[in-house]
């Protein structure tokens, strides 16, 4: 999957469970104050990209998702971790 | 002929529960044209409240949580107004659990709460301070660590006692359906902080006035609330929703529609199988819907010997074992299960009983129905020895009668069952694939209860009213 697409997959969770548009979810969007994630949401992101591309968020790694960028920088080395491992 | 004109909404929200309520108040406050359509003929879903031979009982939920300063509910029911109408009262203690070798006391002040659980368990003291800490944080990621976890690994990193483990879980069982092995951390920890240690609360003059309230604010901001009266139909045309067909047959036609209802009648018999993608029935069908409740409504003549205080959610504990209690419950053998919740009203006159339940069919309940009542009552005598002569006037309410009145899915009484495998899926999503519908309520999040339908209402007329560049 390409860097490209992954930001896609990851703008359109954030969109599902925040109720921004895409159009909102900038790279530099603060996740927390800019698009009101709290816990539940934050939650609900985390888990529905765990299983959209089948990795594990450590617990270490949550508090560093705080923009959109961050989560697909996160996503990216989680993928090339688990395609190395494979 | 010129047709009557059809009636036009900007929004139709299906269901008067509590997030259909927060929903409608929202946005009529917006100055949207409101229209709320509800099958019962009062609103507040599983908050309601109703008479009979004098007695006035609360339906099922009967107190809620969240309401201190800064409280999510509190925030929600300033900005509406519900504070304006009615009268917010709390209870002290709020709960208090019964075990077989101890009792905890939960009062409004945490500090004495927690002095009062050290003393019977010294030597978890750092941990349970450590567990209300940890609680009463603000500190989001770490509730989003508790993302794929259970209530029981939670507890157990805390602490080491099980018979600790167990009571603080049982409040937990109780007001969300789930034993610790199987019950999601965050839904666990939010149901022990937010129900319990900020429990306690009750709209002065029974539960109903505050569904009434709702009711009154969406009303004042000219929206409408059509009761007995059951919506047949969501309309979609070209993937946007064009409005509702009643039962009787009437169209009401809006450009969005908000359904409260569970899923399972929302996608396959409201919008039906034509509309609904083979992947979401089939999805939905391997989800797990929360258990139901039995209930015992008692009418008294006065107060009584043995009686805990009024108020007061009293939570007894046959044994440690949740996992039995649970399986229990599931079997539908509520004297085996053992546990149960009592309150006594704050007028003194009802006392209200519950436990779990499984939702069988409604024969079952109609043959069982008298002889699971008795015999729950016979288990509240041996605690409370003087409740039989006391008691003026006897009935209660099954699976069947919750679902009767409510129409959730297999008269779930906390939406879908909140396990860590059913935390969320992007295609239950409140914002849904059809332009204009939207979803809310306790089957749309790991949150339920007052604070989690308060926060779903209100979060799904904020994704209405930014579509709408209201906010």
């Amino acid at each position: 999957m390409t860097t490209n697409n992954v930001e896609q997959e990851i703008i359109s969770i954030i969109s599902d469970v925040s109720g921004f548009e895409p159009e909102e979810i900038k790279p530099d969007t603060n996740l927390q104050n800019e698009l009101e994630i709290d816990s539940i949401k934050a939650i609900e992101i985390t888990v529905a990209i765990e299983k959209k591309f089948k990795i594990q968020v450590r617990d270490e790694d949550v508090p560093n998702i705080t923009t959109l960028k961050q989560a697909v920088e996160l996503v990216n080395t989680l993928i090339s971790q688990k395609d190395a491992n494979a | 002929m010129p047709k009557k004109d059809k009636e036009i909404y900007d929004a139709i929200i299906i269901g008067a529960g509590i997030s259909g309520l927060v929903c409608g108040c929202y946005l009529a406050k917006a100055g949207m044209k409101v229209l709320i359509v509800e099958q019962h003929n009062k609103p507040g879903g599983y908050f309601t409240s109703f008479k009979r031979k004098g007695f006035l009982f609360d339906a099922a939920a009967h107190s809620f949580g969240n309401y201190r300063e800064g409280g999510h509910v509190r925030k929600i029911f300033t900005e509406i107004g519900v504070d304006k109408i009615i009268k917010i009262e709390r209870f002290d203690p709020s709960d208090i659990i019964i075990a077989p070798d101890f009792k905890l006391t939960f009062w409004n002040d945490t500090n004495a709460t927690i002095a009062d659980i050290v003393t019977v368990f010294p030597k978890e003291k750092d941990n349970i301070i450590n567990y209300f800490n940890f609680l009463t944080s603000s500190n989001q990621a770490e509730f989003t660590k508790l993302k794929n976890k259970t209530f029981y690994s939670l507890l157990h990193s805390f602490f080491d006692d099980e018979k600790l483990i167990s009571a603080f879980a049982l409040p937990v069982l109780g007001n969300g359906g789930l034993p610790p092995s199987l019950m999601h951390a965050f839904s666990g920890s939010k149901i022990f902080s937010e129900f319990v240690i900020d429990g306690g609360y009750y709209p002065e003059s029974g539960i109903q006035n505050l569904p009434n309230a709702l009711d009154r604010i969406v009303k004042q901001n000219q929206g409408k609330i059509l009761y007995r009266k059951l919506v047949k139909t969501i309309l979609v045309a070209n993937n946007s929703v064009t409005g509702v067909k009643l039962e009787s047959n009437e169209t009401l036609i809006s450009k969005y529609v908000v359904s409260a209802c569970d899923m399972i009648q929302t996608y396959e018999t409201l919008l039906g199988k034509t509309i609904t993608d083979k992947q979401i029935i089939d999805r939905l069908r391997n989800m797990v819907p929360s258990i139901s409740t039995f209930i015992l409504y008692m009418g008294i003549n006065k107060p009584f010997e043995g009686l805990p205080p009024p108020g007061t959610n009293t939570w007894y504990l046959p044994h440690y074992d949740l996992n039995e209690i649970y399986d229990q419950v599931q079997k539908c053998e509520l004297s085996k299960a053992g546990m149960y919740m009592l309150r006594v009203s704050p007028d003194q006159k009802t006392i209200l009983a519950f436990v779990g339940a499984p939702f069988e069919t409604p024969l079952f309940w109609k043959q069982n129905k008298r002889q699971i009542a008795e015999d729950f009552l016979s288990r509240i005598g041996n605690l409370i020895p003087d409740i039989k002569k006391n008691i003026t006037y006897f009935d209660a309410a099954t699976p069947s009668t919750l679902y009767r009145y409510t129409l959730n899915y297999k008269g779930a009484a906390f939406g879908w069952a909140k396990m860590p495998s059913q935390t969320y899926d992007p295609i239950f999503s409140k914002t849904t694939s059809i332009n204009g519908l939207y979803l809310t309520g306790h089957w749309t999040s790991i949150a339920f209860g007052m604070p989690g339908t308060c926060y779903s209402g209100h979060d799904t007329a904020k994704r209405i009213l930014r579509k709408e560049k209201i906010l």
